[in-house]
């Protein structure tokens, strides 16, 4: 299968106007990951930029496969509890650690360390 | 069989997003479980499985010295950003590997130095290599668990 490539500065809509390719080279969310800390040890249920977790019994790290280009890059999250009863009890904290390495924590709404579906995006700029 | 193209001077990040679009993620069942402080309990790197299809397909990923240099530079008490950043892209990139060989690259990439470099000297191995099915099956006392003492290396 080839290759294709389609090189272009600007997109311009016959009525909306014009965008910079470069703010949506940029837009874009460099990694992601979706992964259950039920599971023993967590594995990657989806992802993508992403090399491997190291599982540190409460917290993960999530290891990328392209550095960004400094420490300064937005890793977001979100999680879950994955029961029907209270799906939406549990919070995400994340650390940009080094340029390949993001740490995440998972807690409950009271506080305690918890498992549960991590769902991790990392934007920024690469390196 | 898909073929990879060439991809020296592509930026990592376009390579990956070839691979995704392309390769089907492999599942290992290898898990590498390490110790890289007496006062924490043994950490477990789990290998992604679009990242293992790159390492079993070949020439997408940059070899593994590239991500010391950046890690190098990183370490810098003045650094910034990365100003080699070129290195991940302009490298030749790695041919297929096993997926043994695959798990060795993973650790000299994710897991400290201090531990690959030195695993097996002390009194005890600071890193294994198990397989899923060797690990305990729940995660109770799991800020306990340690690599045991009795292990039989050649297994």
């Amino acid at each position: 299968m080839a290759f294709g490539t389609l090189k272009a500065d600007t997109l311009t809509h016959s009525t909306a106007g014009s965008v910079d390719t470069n703010y949506v080279v940029n837009g874009s969310a460099k990694a992601w990951v979706n992964f259950d800390t039920g599971d023993n040890p967590p594995v990657l249920d989806g992802s993508f930029g992403v090399s491997s977790l190291t599982d540190n019994a409460t917290e993960i790290e999530v290891n990328l496969t392209s550095a960004m280009s400094d420490i300064y890059y937005a890793p977001v999250s979100s999680g879950g509890s994955g029961t029907v009863t209270n799906p939406s009890n549990r919070l995400v904290a994340t650390n940009a650690q080094t340029t390949t390495k993001v740490d995440t924590e998972m807690y409950s709404a009271a506080n305690a360390n918890e498992t549960g579906h991590n769902h991790i995006v990392v934007h920024g700029d690469l390196a | 069989m898909t073929v990879t193209p060439e991809f020296q001077g592509t930026h990592l990040w376009d390579r990956l997003c070839w691979a995704k679009e392309n390769l089907d993620g492999v599942q290992s069942d290898y898990r590498v479980v390490y110790e890289d402080s007496v006062d924490e309990c043994a950490k477990i790197l789990v290998p992604d499985p679009n990242w293992m299809a790159c390492a079993l397909q070949g020439g997408i990923l940059p070899p593994v010295e590239v991500y010391w240099e950046l890690a190098k530079d990183e370490a810098q008490p003045d650094f910034k950003k990365h100003t080699r950043g070129y290195l991940l892209h302009e490298t030749e990139p790695m041919p297929a590997m096993t997926e043994e060989q695959a798990i060795e690259y993973l650790i000299m990439k994710d897991c400290p130095q201090s531990v690959w470099k030195s695993w097996d000297e002390g009194n005890r191995p600071k890193m294994v290599i198990c397989k899923k099915s060797q690990l305990p099956t729940t995660r109770e006392w799991r800020n306990s668990w340690r690599i045991s003492d009795d292990l039989d290396l050649a297994a």
